[in-house]
C-alpha cells in the first residue's frame, strides 16, 4: 500500500500528537488539527485518504464536521472517536457513513489496523468498480464514447479531452497534480507537456461553462480540483 | 499515577508513555488552573471542553476518581446544571492542588 495521507482531528492535543508520531512510524502522512474548522479548511486544501475525527470539539463538532467533508467528498472513509459510548452516538456517526468507531481511551496500534483494514477495502472496492459514464448537474460525459454532454447539447471530444476529463472526474473534489494529469494523458510528465495541458482544461472549462454544477479551480503550485457544487450528482 | 492502561494504548512504546507523562505534568495543572476564571466568565462552552479533555487525560494516567468528577461536572454543565458548578470547581481545584503537591 502507498503511503496514505490521513486528516487526524482531535482536540486532545497530548494523546493525538503522540498518536500522530504513532502513525508515521507506521508509514502513514498524518495531518494534525484540533478543531474542527481547521480540519475541514486542511481537508478543503489538500487531498486525503481517511479522515479520523473526534466527535466533541470546539468550533465545529465531529458530526457536523463529517457531513461537511462528505459533501466534498462522498466516498471518504471516516473513523469517529468519541469519549462516549452511546449507542446513539455510534447510530448517528454510521448515518452520516462513518466507516468505523473507537471509543476513548484508544489503542494506538488498534487504531492503525482499522485504519489499514478500511484502506485495503477501499482499494479492492475501487479495482472492482467500473464507471461507464459520470453525470452531474444538467450534463453527462461517457469515456468511451468520448462524448460529453451539456445542458442538451453533444460534444464530442477527442481522445485527450476524454482522457483529461476522465481524470478530472475520478479525482472529483480532489486535487489533480499536474505531473497526475500529464503521467495520465501521455504516460511522461515531460516540462513541455505543460502548455499543453493549460490548453486542454481552458478548452473543458470551455465546455462545461453552460453547466452550473461542475467547475475546474485552479490550484496555484499544486494543479487543479473539479468541483461539483451542491445540488449535483 | 497507574500507567498500565497507558502502555497497553501506547504499544509498550515506553518513549511514548514518557512523553506524555512528561506532557501530562506540565499541562494538566495548568488547565486546572484556568478553570475558575472560565468559570467566573460563565463561558460554559469552554469549560465544558475543558473538562471533557481533563477527563481523558486522567483516564489515561489511571486518576479515575477525578476523571469521574470531570464526567459529572461535563454532563452538569452540557445539561444546562450550572448553578453549583462554581462551588464544585472550586472545590476540585483545592482538592487537585492538595493531591498533586502530596
Amino acid at each position: 500500500m502507498e503511503q496514505p495521507h490521513l486528516l487526524f482531528i482531535d482536540d486532545e492535543v497530548q494523546y493525538s500528537e503522540l498518536t500522530k508520531e504513532y502513525l508515521e512510524m507506521k508509514g502513514c502522512r498524518v495531518m494534525l488539527k484540533h478543531d474542527g474548522q481547521a480540519g475541514l479548511d486542511a481537508f478543503k486544501s489538500q487531498t486525503f485518504d481517511l479522515c479520523v475525527l473526534d466527535i466533541k470539539m470546539p468550533k465545529k463538532d465531529g458530526f457536523t464536521l463529517a457531513e461537511e467533508i462528505k459533501q466534498i467528498d462522498e466516498t471518504i472513509p471516516i473513523v469517529f472517536l468519541t469519549g462516549q459510548s452511546l449507542k446513539e452516538d455510534k447510530i448517528k456517526g454510521l448515518m452520516l457513513g462513518a466507516d468505523d468507531y473507537l471509543t476513548k481511551p484508544f489503542s494506538m496500534e488498534e487504531l492503525y489496523l482499522r485504519i489499514r483494514a478500511i484502506l485495503k477495502r477501499v482499494k479492492v472496492h475501487e479495482k472492482t468498480r467500473t464507471i461507464d459514464h459520470y453525470e452531474w448537474g444538467h450534463s453527462r460525459f461517457d469515456p468511451e464514447l468520448r462524448q460529453l454532454v451539456v445542458s442538451g447539447e453533444t460534444i464530442k471530444l477527442t481522445s485527450i479531452e476524454s482522457k483529461l476529463l476522465k481524470l478530472f472526474c475520478e479525482h472529483q473534489n480532489k486535487v489533480l497534480t499536474r505531473d497526475a494529469a500529464m503521467i495520465g494523458i501521455w504516460g511522461d510528465e515531460e516540462h513541455y507537456r505543460g502548455y499543453s495541458l493549460n490548453v486542454y482544461v481552458s478548452k473543458l472549462r470551455k465546455f462545461l461553462k453552460a453547466d452550473p454544477a461542475i467547475e475546474i479551480l485552479n490550484l496555484h503550485g499544486e494543479g487543479y480540483k473539479l468541483i461539483f457544487k451542491s445540488g449535483a450528482a | 499515577m497507574d500507567l498500565s492502561l497507558l502502555h497497553n494504548l501506547m504499544g509498550g512504546d515506553q518513549q511514548l508513555v514518557d512523553r506524555f507523562v512528561t506532557i501530562f505534568k506540565t499541562q494538566v495543572p495548568a488547565q486546572v488552573a484556568a478553570l475558575p476564571a472560565l468559570c467566573e466568565a460563565q463561558d460554559w462552552e469552554a469549560l465544558s471542553a475543558a473538562m471533557h479533555s481533563l477527563k481523558t487525560q486522567f483516564n489515561y494516567v489511571g486518576m479515575n476518581a477525578l476523571a469521574e468528577q470531570m464526567r459529572s461536572l461535563e454532563e452538569q454543565i452540557d445539561g444546562g446544571q450550572t448553578d453549583h458548578i462554581p462551588l464544585q470547581i472550586s472545590s476540585f481545584v483545592r482538592e487537585f492542588r492538595q493531591s498533586w503537591q502530596s
